[in-house]
């Protein structure tokens, strides 16, 4: 590849929202999200900050095509979300998103290693013991691969879905309020650890969070209000 | 400084139980007690109307719903039962010679007078195929004539049949009449006549052997048994009124065989219930976690706690039981409808009984099988509202157990209202029950060590999340398959082996009287025909009059027992075991009585009693040395009494046997036997039997129509224990789906889930019903049957069957909604 098109790539957005609106029916109309467009370009940090019911987990929800929106478009890593059906946009997922969210959502049936595999086994990978046991060690979890979720605390527990989420190498990191279930303490050590994970693989992370002094370690925050963007910020 | 007053547990529990029907927390409780209660009343509605339309049908054996017989004339029960409101009927039987011109007969006399019969119809003919259903007697100055006495008497109809001096004309074939009566009641053909002709024709004197008869019956269209109880307790001991139930020892068999295979069916139903409820109860329990320790938070004591969830079962009880027991008597409805075109059984309308089934079911099983699982929400922590890991102590398990087996006790008796039958179910109930989960905890666990890998480990994670739960879940869908397959398979191999017992060429002909000298040319005379016969048994009539060396008192025998003691039996002299008799008790043969096992039982006799017989004017002495078990179905001669040569060598008899003949041979056979052995006395079974098979065939029939209800009442409370794991089913798809699984990865993974445990529940169930069913078919039913290795097909073939439905409808609700929703619902 060229350095050109190298180039080119690095400026082309990996997260692209075109006046994109979410609206729910309870039963009457609501617009969660009204008419937002962003972008964002690989490798950049991003949080998304806002008061309670600003619509900030819905816009994730929409850049990660867990939910397709009611109207506008949504390009993630190249591919047209909103063309998509579930299934086209679960591909998507499965190689190159990671998701980490307030409340871990581990199943609970199975142990720490098997949770890290799920992943790769749904995306046919040979190794993924192997592949979920490193990613296991390097969250500083070696001496707890066949605990049950239960049996784990609640760092532990979002370390696992941590490992779960680095273990494909994603594009893409979404958070959801990571440390919204935590202590401080053990809040501050997943984040050091997301971004330190985050910087060794190069993700483009997206981060749900209400904390001003942990939008700050982004390179960027967008602000949420009443579901519209008011302010994209610049790149530091 | 607050004042403290006591909680208003009422309303929070109401206000509660209201949210939680709004959001849809307490719909699968609801729903399977909806529709426990709906298939239990509808099923109690349906079976208590078909079981009274049997009943009412059995009445028709009696003409009546009761019968009082005497050798005199009956006239102060009549007046009683007058009095009582009862409708009643007279009739006098005798045996009689009829003249035909040059040609006589022994026939059966019948005088009936206008209102016999109470209950049932008879058929009459005008000598054509064409049969008239009529609900009276014959008229003053005429007569209705068997089919064999016409044939045999060479008479017309409007000819002129001398009975005794009167001279009656025969106005009608007799083809069919409700009360056969006991088949040795009626050796001769009968003649039908009016009551008011019997003077005239001045047959009888005191010396006659005459019967007389008085029936009565509830003025409406089912038997009013409080009001024949108080006619029963009124009369005279001379007298006793013989029930409808108790007026043929084979007509008694098939009923009592029909009540326990309808009981057996409706038992479903509520072990299904039991299963649904436990689970849904679990379910109820994890969720309420949460809103327990927030009340403990807030300073509720665990005594308002456990009385707040109490009320709230008690609301939801009566909420579920009231449309329950209305959808049940509108189900029954449709279901009656569709019994009476298939069954030609007049179905009584439903009583109330059911009602409160339904009510007491609604309550007892909640409180049974819901409130164990409920009563550790008592002892929820109050930091639990800090820390969701910290969990209520289980109460023991074992705590658990017994309270739903006490609660299925109590079920189970309130629909089979038997207590062999109770105890039998649960004692197999309890057993499966440990055994299923047992089985079930070993395979999960061992299941789960299985190297599988993607979906399939998936699958069994799932199951092997909370191991006794899933063991729990197991074993409670075992055994309403295991319900469903004794129904089905079991059931129908115990018609079978019924029905084969009373086979299309059982013997429909009896011939007793047979003189000794006559017998070889008798045998010879069917021989010759190829007619087989049941074998030659000499028949000695004798009293019972001595135990143990003294008079027997008669008065200590009540009812049936004392009919039975009081009347001639009938004995035979054998060194040979009957054919389809059994010695359970003591050695045949030797130097004694051997008897039948339920004569033994109704009159107080065992092995060792001395009993001594008069016959013919002398006494006969001897120890009883050995109980037999009678096939009284077998339409062989059969005896309740028997003694070998050494005993009863020296007893003048006459012989009996029985034979089969052809329909269309029967009439011209019969009278040919009748002209060639003049003493001989043949009488047809045919119409006995056929009313067997009938029953027989009725009762399969009403079976396989509860059986139908109960497997479709119960397929959805399967269903809806299934969707109380729905919620958390929901989530973890949208885990699966967040990290990229397809909508087919998703139904992969709970097909092979549902796919193993729809073969562990089938496979389980089918062993536990095969063993039941033997168990059933040999100790209840008596019944033999071995175990039909078919079960475990088609076991395979309900989990498969339950795989197959849960899939797709679990999955389609798992995956309808965005994972985004599934997360944050």
């Amino acid at each position: 590849m060229s350095d050109h098109s190298q180039a080119n790539k690095v400026n082309q957005p990996i997260i692209e929202l075109d006046q994109v609106s979410q609206q729910v029916y309870t039963p009457q109309p609501l617009t969660i999200v009204h008419e937002v467009s962003l972008q964002i370009l690989p490798g950049e940090a991003v949080a998304l900050i806002g008061s309670s019911g600003a619509g900030k987990s819905t816009l994730l929800s929409l850049m990660a095509g867990l939910d397709a929106p009611t109207e506008g478009r949504v390009v993630l890593d190249n591919q047209c979300l909103t063309d998509l059906d579930e299934d086209g946009r679960a591909a998507v997922r499965a190689n190159r998103v990671g998701f980490v969210f307030q409340s871990f959502q581990l199943i609970d049936g199975l142990n720490a290693l098997e949770n890290v595999a799920l992943p790769l086994e749904l995306s046919g990978a040979r190794d993924a013991q192997a592949c979920a046991k490193a990613a296991l060690e390097e969250v500083g979890l070696a001496d707890r691969l066949t605990h049950l979720p239960k049996q784990l605390s609640g760092g532990e527990q979002q370390r696992v879905a941590l490992a779960r989420a680095f273990v494909i190498r994603p594009a893409i990191l979404f958070a959801d309020e990571p440390t919204g279930s935590l202590d401080h303490a053990t809040g501050q050590h997943i984040i050091e650890l997301l971004f330190s994970l985050r910087e060794q693989y190069n993700t483009t992370l997206v981060l749900v969070t209400h904390d001003p002094q942990l939008a700050k370690l982004c390179d960027r925050s967008i602000h949420v209000q009443a579901g519209c963007v008011t302010e994209q910020g610049t790149r530091s | 400084m607050t004042q403290t007053t006591q909680p208003n547990t009422w309303s929070i529990a109401w206000q509660g139980l209201r949210r939680e029907l709004a959001s849809g927390l307490l719909t699968p409780m609801l729903i399977a007690l909806l529709i426990a209660v709906a298939s239990v009343t509808s099923v109690g509605f349906f079976v208590d109307r078909v079981e009274s339309g049997i009943k009412a049908q059995a009445a028709q054996f009696l003409a009546a719903d009761g019968r009082i017989e005497s050798r005199d004339p009956i006239e102060t029960p009549a007046a009683q039962a007058q009095e009582l409101g009862l409708k009643t009927a007279r009739l006098v039987e005798f045996p009689t010679v009829v003249l035909a011109g040059e040609q006589s007969m022994l026939s059966s006399l019948k005088a009936v007078d206008a209102a016999y019969p109470l209950r049932g119809e008879l058929e009459i003919s005008q000598g054509t195929q064409t049969r008239e259903v009529v609900r009276h007697g014959p008229k003053p100055g005429t007569v209705w004539v068997a089919p064999r006495l016409m044939a045999a008497l060479d008479l017309s109809l409007g000819d002129q049949l001398e009975v005794g001096r009167a001279s009656l004309e025969v106005a009608a074939v007799l083809e069919r009449e409700p009360d056969v009566g006991n088949v040795f009641s009626q050796a001769a053909p009968r003649v039908m006549m009016h009551h008011d002709d019997l003077a005239a024709t001045e047959l009888i004197s005191p010396a006659s052997r005459v019967t007389y008869a008085l029936l009565v019956a509830s003025r409406g269209d089912s038997a009013d048994g409080a009001l024949l109880d108080r006619f029963s307790g009124q009369l005279d001991e001379a007298y006793s009124l013989q029930s409808p139930e108790g007026s043929q020892p084979m007509f008694a068999t098939a009923f009592e065989r029909a009540a326990q295979f309808l009981g057996l069916a409706s038992m479903v139903a509520v072990l299904l219930a039991g299963a649904a409820l436990v689970i849904a109860a679990k379910h109820y329990n994890q969720v309420q976690q949460n809103a327990a320790a927030l009340m403990r938070a807030m300073g509720a004591s665990s005594k308002t706690i456990g009385r707040i969830y109490r009320l709230r079962l008690l609301l939801l009880a009566l909420l579920a039981a009231i449309p329950g027991v209305l959808i049940g008597a509108l189900v029954q409805l449709a279901l009656a409808d569709l019994m009476g075109q298939v069954l030609d059984i007049e179905l009584p309308p439903p009583g109330i009984g059911p009602v409160f089934l339904g009510v007491g079911i609604a309550i007892i099983a909640l409180f049974g099988f819901a409130m164990p699982a409920l009563v550790k929400l008592r002892h929820t922590p109050p930091n639990r509202v800090l820390n969701k890991s910290q969990q209520a102590a289980s109460p023991a398990a074992v705590g658990l157990f017994a309270a739903g087996f006490l609660a299925i006790a109590v079920l189970v008796y309130l629909q089979a209202q038997d207590l062999i039958l109770t105890g039998y179910v649960l004692g197999g109930l309890g057993l499966a029950l440990v055994v299923f989960v047992g089985v079930a905890w070993g395979l999960i666990t061992l299941l789960r060590r299985v190297p599988v890998s993607g979906m399939a480990r998936f699958g069994l994670a799932r199951m092997a999340q909370d191991r006794m739960v899933s063991a729990i879940q197991v074993a409670a869908l075992a055994l309403g398959v295991t319900a469903i397959l004794v129904l089905s398979i079991v059931q129908r191999d115990l018609i079978e082996n019924w029905q084969t017992q009373v086979p299309a060429d059982a013997p429909n002909h009896f011939a007793i009287n047979i003189q000794q000298d006559e017998r070889a040319d008798f045998e010879e005379y069917l021989e010759q025909r190829s007619i087989e016969h049941a074998g030659f048994y000499p028949m000695i009539r004798g009293r019972w009059v001595a135990h143990h060396g003294k008079p027997v008192d008669f008065d200590q025998y009540q009812g049936q027992a004392h009919r039975l003691a009081t009347r001639e039996f009938n004995l035979s002299r054998s060194d040979k075991l009957i054919e389809g008799n059994r010695v359970i008790a003591g050695t045949f043969p030797d130097d004694g009585y051997s008897v039948d096992k339920g004569i033994a039982e109704t009159l107080g006799w065992s092995l060792g009693d001395e009993l001594t017989f008069r016959i013919s004017g002398r006494e006969y002495t001897a120890e009883i040395t050995s109980i037999r078990e009678v096939d009284w179905d077998s339409m062989r001669p059969n005896f309740f009494v028997t003694a070998p040569e050494s005993i009863l060598g020296a007893t003048p008899s006459q012989f009996i046997t029985s034979f089969y003949l052809p329909p269309d041979q029967a009439i011209e056979t019969q009278v040919a036997l009748q002209r060639a052995f003049a003493t001989v006395t043949v009488f047809d079974v045919t119409r006995i039997l056929d009313e067997v098979r009938e029953v027989i065939a009725r009762a399969s029939q009403a079976v396989g129509y509860v059986f139908f209800f109960t497997l479709a009442a119960g397929l959805v409370v399967l269903f809806s224990a299934f969707t109380a794991s729905e919620r958390v089913r929901v989530n973890e798809a949208a885990i699966l789906r967040v990290l990229g699984a397809r909508r087919k990865t998703v139904l992969a993974a709970l097909g092979f889930e549902f796919l193993v445990l729809g073969l562990l529940v089938g496979l389980m169930a089918a062993v536990a019903a095969g063993m039941l069913g033997w168990v059933l078919g040999a100790q209840v039913f008596d019944i033999p049957s071995g175990f039909n290795l078919a079960l475990l097909f088609w076991g395979a073939l309900v989990g498969l069957g339950l795989a197959a439905l849960l899939t797709p409808t679990l999955g389609w609700k798992m995956t309808r909604i965005s994972p985004n929703q599934a997360l944050n619902g």
